[in-house]
């Protein structure tokens, strides 16, 4: 009935941003497990930036040229890019070297990376529940 | 991909940091031992670290920004492995392991172990092994935060 709602989006981003924190979680304990393993090298979860610039794509003025299409053949311009279609990607970042031994795991970054990723967790479980909050509202008020 | 993934992947660092702290613990207790079942004196022990997916593959040849290790899995021990540097010598002639014999007459060969290394070492495996500890109580008390889903008052 109301998948395809503007909440339902929301819910689903949030669902999906708690998917990819589960994801980073699992990136960074396996960085922090590796960090006495010679040559290893950190992971990291590209996500955020990728939903922006897909936010950002469909937001452009100059994006949304519509094309006069006189043939099936023809293409759009620029294609609208579904934000739920975005996906996370497990970047390896090969190229630096943190000690003498060639593995880059600074614990301490991981660490602060481990905190941030449990108060984005939380703060997405809350605005969940803030979302279902108010589709219970609104499902009782008519 | 599981939930409790990185449960499992935090406790293979416990097991692994545990273990180096056991092999620190056997080294300093053996810092003086002059016969083992070998021969001569005890050589030090290291253990061998390697990450559970150790084969990264490419997901194309030419570029290699796609390189990948798969799924994360933790860490692992390879192997523990002795350290072939060479002996300490200390002159004892009295010990009855001293050389009685050639040009280092009166001496002891002693084990490779420098305790203040292996004390270093230990430092730096319980410093992990907290890191670790961390992880889990931290993924904990997400995962409690999850059951609150759709928990909000009516």
């Amino acid at each position: 009935m109301f998948e395809y709602s503007k909440m339902m989006q929301t819910n689903y981003l949030l669902e999906k941003a708690l998917d990819v924190e589960s994801l980073r979680r699992k990136v960074i304990a396996n960085n922090i497990a590796n960090v006495d393993v010679p040559h290893f090298k950190r992971s990291e979860v590209n996500f955020e930036s990728e939903l922006k610039r897909a936010i950002a794509h469909n937001m452009d003025p100059m994006k949304n040229v519509k094309a006069l299409k006189t043939d099936p053949r023809h293409y759009d311009f620029f294609e609208f890019k579904d934000i739920t279609s975005v996906q996370p990607r497990v970047n390896l970042d090969y190229t630096t070297t943190y000690r003498n031994d060639g593995n880059n795991v600074d614990v301490e970054k991981e660490m602060v990376d481990a905190a941030k990723n449990q108060m984005r967790y939380n703060s997405y479980v809350t605005s969940l529940n803030q979302n279902y909050k108010v589709l219970k509202m609104v499902m009782r008020t008519v | 991909m599981g939930m409790f993934d990185s449960f499992n992947i935090s406790s293979t660092g416990l097991t692994a940091q545990r273990l180096r702290m056991d092999v620190i613990s056997n080294n300093i207790s053996n810092a003086t031992t002059t016969r083992t079942p070998e021969g001569g004196p005890y050589k030090r022990k290291r253990v061998i670290f390697a990450p559970v997916n150790i084969r990264p593959f490419y997901k194309s040849p030419l570029v290699p920004k796609r390189i990948d290790h798969g799924e994360p899995k933790g860490v692992r021990v390879v192997k523990i492995e002795d350290d072939n540097s060479e002996f300490r010598l200390v002159y004892d002639p009295s010990h009855p392991d001293a050389i009685k014999t050639g040009p280092k007459q009166g001496y002891v060969e002693m084990p490779n172990v420098n305790v203040v290394m292996e004390m270093t070492d230990l430092i730096s495996a319980s410093r992990s092994y907290e890191a670790n500890v961390m992880m889990i109580n931290n993924a904990k008390s997400m995962f409690s935060k999850a059951l609150e889903i759709g928990k909000g008052g009516v």
